[in-house]
C-alpha cells in the first residue's frame, strides 16, 4: 500500500465518520470512540440510558462498514448456547440423523449484546472466549468467528435490580467503556426533526470489512515518539496504589491501578485517534482524548473510594495532569 | 527533512539566544547585588574603593565568560528542541516523532509507509509554520532588578554624606570639643571681666552656648566646624588678631567628611580614619584663637610689667623705697590704654561684628553696674543713622526692616510682605552693604523670638 492509497484509506474513514454522524445526531464523541475501538480490534461496553439510540448507532456502524450485524437481548434465562450456538440433530437426505453445529448470534461481524448485565455470569462468560480469541468452542470443536469481529455490549447504569454485575476480568476484556451522554436541547431538536418525519437518514456503505482489517493494521504501524511513550509509562505507574511516591488519594482510594493491558489499550487507541485526526504520529492530545474510555473501567476504586464518592474520571484526569501535563506545557 | 532541520536549527539558535539573555540578566543581578553590598561596605569603611572597583571590574567579564562556557556545554539536543517546538507551535509531536524516526529503518512495509507519510507531513508542517518563534527573547524581570540594584549602588556611591556616622559627633569628639570650648570660654570670660569688655563677654557666652549645643549633640561635625570658624573669626576681630587663614589646620579640616572630598582622590578608608581622628581638630581653630589671645595678653602684660632685674629692683626700692611713683604711672598708662582699646572695640562699626552686636542686644537694655557707659558709634561719612525695626520671618529667609521710605531702606533689597515673628530695634547705617551683612543665620541665632501679635 502506497502512501497515496494510505491517504485514500483515511479519506474513506473520514467519509464513514461523517455518514454515521448524519444518522446518529449529536454523538460525535461516541462515534469517534467506537471507530477507535473498531480500528484497534477491540470491543466496547456502551453505558447509556434506554432510548438513547444504542441500537441505531450499532446498526449504522455495521451498515457503513458493510459488516454482518446481529443482536442478542440478554435476559436472566438466556443460556450460553443461545449465544454461541449448539449442536442440533438433523436428518440428511438419506434419512440418517447426524449432529450439526448451528451457529448462534455470536457468529456475526458486529454483535450487539444488549443489557449484558441482565444475564447470568455463566452466560456472560460465554462471551469471554469469543471476545478474546475470536473463536467459539462447542462440543470440542473450535469454530472461528468472522473477521473483523466487534462486540458492543450495553448496560443500563440506572436499573440495577435483577442484574449481575460484570466481573473485573470480563470488564477488562472490553477495549473501551463508552458513556453516552444525554443530548443537549439543540441535538434533541435535531433528533426529533430527523426521526419523526417521513424521510429517514440514508446510510451508505463506505468501507468493507476488509478495509477495517487494513485500518487495524495501519493503526498498529503508527509511530509513537519515545518521550510520549515514556509519559504513558509514567502515568500508568502513577495509578498504582502500592507506589509510595504516588498521590495519597491513589494510595487510599484505589484498589488496583491501570494494568499493562490498559496501557496497551491507551497507546493503541491514541494511535487510532491520530489516524482519525489525519496524523501519522501519536501526540499528547490523542492520549488525552482516549484516556477516559480506555481506562475508566480498568481503574478500580476500593470500598473507601466508592463510599467517599470519588469519581474515577476526575482522579484519572488529575493523575494525567500530574504525569503528562508538565510535558505539554 | 530540510525544512524540519532548518526549523530545528532556528529554534536551537533562538533558545541559545534566549538563555544568553537570561544568563546576562542573572549575571547583572548578581553583579548589581555585589556592587550594592560593596558600596555599602565602602560607605561603612569596611572596604576600600580601589578594592571594590577591582572586584567589580573583574567580576563582570568573568561572569560573562563563565556564562558563555556554560551555555556551550549545556546546549540542548535537536530532539529536545523538536519536542519543545512541537508543544510551542501546536504540532502534536510531529517534529519530534519525525526527528526520532527519520534515522530508523523499519522492516515492516506498513511501518515504512507510515514513516514516509510522517516525514512528508512533518515537512509540510515545518514549511507552513510562518515565523517560528519557539523561544521568544525578552528581557526578564531579573534583569530589571539587576539594573535597579546597579543604579542603587551608583546612587549610594555618589550620595553626599548619607552615612549617619558622619552626621553625628562621636562621644570622643563631644568630650574633646566640650573641654576645649570650656577652656576657651573661661579665657574669654576672664579677659572680658578683666577688661570690662562687653563684646568679649558676649563672645564668651556664644562659646558657652556652643558648648551646650555640643553637649546636647544637636550639631553635626560640619556645623560645629562652621560655628568654630565663625567664633574664631569673631575673636580675631575682637582682638584684631592675625587672620585665621594663616592657620593651616583649619584649612585642612574643611574637606573632612564632605562628599566631594570623599568621592575625590582621597581613598575612603583614609576619609574614615580622618573622621575618626578629627575629634581633637574640631575646635582647634577656636583653641588657636584663644591661644593667640593668651599670647597677646601675656605680651601685653609683659610690656606693661617688664621683668625687672635685681639691680633695677634695688634701684626701684632700694635707695628710696617710697618711689613707687614710676610703677603707678606705668599702671595708670596701661589702664588708660585698656580703656581706649575697650572703647575702640565698643565703637567698632556693627557690620564688622554682627554677632557681637547681637549678643550685646540680647542683654538687658539697662546698663549694668559693671558695664562702663559706651559712647555712641561714629557713623561713616556717607551714611546716616536711623532707627528701624528688624523683623525675622518664621522661615528665617529674610529680615524685614521697617523704616521711613525717605531713608531709602526699601530700595536696599529687603523684600516686602514677610510675616514677622521677631522684632528688634537698633541703630543701623543706611547702607545696602550693612543690610546684606545682616545674615539671616546670625540674626536667627541671636535674636530672641517674641509672641506674634
Amino acid at each position: 500500500m502506497e502512501a497515496k492509497s494510505l491517504e485514500a484509506e483515511l479519506q474513506k474513514l473520514q467519509k464513514a465518520r461523517e455518514g454515521i454522524a448524519r444518522a446518529v445526531v449529536g454523538q460525535d464523541v461516541v462515534i469517534d470512540q467506537l471507530l477507535v475501538c473498531l480500528m484497534c480490534g477491540g470491543h466496547a461496553l456502551l453505558e447509556a440510558a434506554p432510548g438513547m439510540g444504542k441500537t441505531l448507532l450499532v446498526r449504522t456502524l455495521a451498515k457503513v462498514f458493510g459488516m454482518r450485524f446481529s443482536r442478542v437481548q440478554f435476559t436472566p434465562d438466556l443460556m450460553p448456547a443461545d449465544i454461541t450456538g449448539t449442536m442440533v440433530l438433523l436428518q440428511n437426505e438419506r434419512g440418517a440423523s447426524q449432529l450439526e453445529f448451528q451457529e448462534g448470534p455470536i457468529f456475526a461481524q458486529m454483535v450487539l449484546a444488549d443489557e449484558i448485565n441482565r444475564s447470568t455470569p455463566k452466560t456472560q462468560s460465554a462471551l469471554l472466549e469469543a471476545m478474546q480469541e475470536h473463536t467459539v468452542t462447542v462440543a470440542g470443536r473450535v469454530h472461528a468467528l468472522p473477521e473483523p469481529f466487534f462486540v458492543l455490549a450495553t448496560q443500563n447504569p440506572i436499573e440495577q435490580e435483577g442484574t449481575y454485575s460484570l466481573p473485573e476480568a470480563q470488564i477488562d476484556r472490553f477495549f473501551f467503556k463508552v458513556q453516552m451522554p444525554y443530548p443537549s436541547a439543540q441535538v434533541l431538536d435535531q433528533i426529533l426533526q430527523l426521526t419523526t418525519g417521513t424521510e429517514e437518514a440514508k446510510v451508505e456503505t463506505v468501507l468493507q470489512p476488509q478495509d477495517v482489517i487494513e485500518l487495524q493494521q495501519i493503526t498498529r504501524a503508527v509511530p509513537m515518539a519515545s518521550h510520549v511513550r515514556e509519559a504513558v509509562v509514567k502515568f500508568v505507574l502513577s495509578t498504582q496504589p502500592h507506589e509510595s511516591k504516588n498521590l495519597k488519594e491513589v494510595q487510599r482510594y484505589v484498589r488496583f491501578g491501570v494494568s499493562p493491558r490498559g496501557a496497551q489499550a491507551l497507546v493503541l487507541a491514541a494511535k487510532a485517534r491520530a489516524l482519525i485526526e489525519g496524523r501519522y504520529n501519536v501526540g499528547f492530545a490523542d492520549l488525552e482524548a482516549v484516556l477516559f474510555p480506555a481506562l475508566r473501567h480498568r481503574f478500580n476504586l476500593n470500598f473507601e473510594g466508592q463510599a467517599e464518592g470519588i469519581e474515577v474520571d476526575g482522579l484519572l484526569a488529575r493523575l494525567y495532569r500530574e504525569a503528562i501535563g508538565g510535558l505539554k506545557a | 527533512m530540510s525544512a524540519v532541520s532548518h526549523l530545528l536549527k532556528q529554534s536551537l539558535w533562538q533558545y541559545q539566544r534566549r538563555r544568553m539573555v537570561q544568563g546576562v540578566a542573572w549575571v547583572l543581578l548578581v553583579w548589581g547585588a555585589v556592587a550594592l553590598l560593596g558600596v555599602l561596605a565602602w560607605r561603612l569603611g569596611w572596604l576600600g574603593l580601589p578594592n571594590l572597583t577591582q572586584v567589580l571590574g573583574w567580576m563582570l567579564p568573568v561572569g560573562l565568560l563563565l556564562l558563555s562556557v556554560g551555555l556551550w556545554l549545556s546546549r540542548p539536543k535537536p530532539l529536545w528542541v523538536a519536542q519543545v517546538a512541537d508543544v510551542r507551535l501546536g504540532l502534536h509531536e510531529t517534529l519530534s516523532t519525525a526527528t526520532e524516526w527519520q534515522s530508523l529503518n523499519p522492516t515492516n512495509p506498513r511501518e515504512r509507509e507510515i514513516q514516509q507519510a510522517l516525514l512528508q507531513q512533518a515537512e509540510q508542517k515545518a514549511t507552513s509554520v510562518p515565523t517560528p518563534k519557539v523561544f521568544g527573547v525578552r528581557w526578564p524581570r531579573v534583569g530589571w532588578v539587576g539594573l535597579m540594584l546597579f543604579a542603587l549602588s551608583l546612587g549610594v556611591l555618589y550620595w553626599p554624606a548619607t552615612n549617619p556616622a558622619e552626621n553625628t559627633l562621636t562621644p570622643a569628639q563631644v568630650t574633646q570639643a566640650t573641654q576645649e570650648l570650656r577652656q576657651v570660654a573661661e579665657v574669654l570670660r576672664q579677659d572680658a571681666e578683666q577688661n570690662a569688655d562687653p563684646l568679649l563677654a558676649a563672645t564668651a557666652r556664644a562659646v558657652e552656648r556652643l558648648q551646650q549645643q555640643v553637649e546636647q549633640q544637636s550639631l553635626t561635625p560640619q556645623e560645629l566646624r562652621n560655628e568654630v570658624e565663625r567664633l574664631a573669626q569673631r575673636i580675631e576681630q575682637n582682638y584684631k588678631l592675625p587672620a585665621a587663614a594663616n592657620n593651616p589646620q583649619s584649612q585642612q579640616e574643611a574637606p573632612v567628611g564632605s562628599p566631594e572630598a570623599s568621592a575625590g582622590d582621597n581613598p575612603p578608608n583614609q576619609v574614615n580614619s580622618e573622621a575618626a581622628t578629627a575629634a581633637p581638630n574640631l575646635t582647634r581653630a577656636l583653641s588657636d584663637a584663644a591661644e593667640r589671645v593668651e599670647q597677646q595678653r601675656q605680651q601685653k602684660a609683659d610690656s606693661q610689667n617688664p621683668p625687672k632685674t635685681p639691680p633695677q629692683q634695688e634701684q626701684a626700692c632700694g635707695d628710696n623705697c617710697d618711689d613707687n611713683q614710676g610703677l603707678d604711672q606705668y599702671r595708670a598708662g596701661a589702664k588708660a590704654e585698656a580703656e581706649r582699646r575697650a572703647k575702640e572695640q565698643i565703637n567698632k562699626p556693627a557690620g564688622g561684628d554682627a554677632g557681637g552686636q547681637a549678643d550685646q542686644a540680647g542683654q538687658s537694655s539697662a546698663p549694668s553696674a559693671n558695664t562702663p557707659p559706651s559712647t555712641p558709634p561714629t557713623p561713616p561719612a556717607n551714611t546716616t543713622q536711623v532707627a528701624v525695626q528688624a523683623q525675622l520671618a518664621p522661615s528665617g529667609d529674610r529680615i524685614k526692616l521697617s523704616a521711613p521710605p525717605s531713608l531709602g531702606i526699601q530700595t536696599a533689597g529687603v523684600s516686602q510682605g514677610i510675616s514677622a515673628r521677631f522684632s528688634y530695634q537698633e541703630e543701623i547705617p543706611q547702607s545696602q552693604v550693612y543690610i546684606e551683612a545682616r545674615n539671616r543665620e546670625v540674626v536667627s541665632r541671636y535674636f530672641s523670638p517674641q509672641e506674634e501679635p
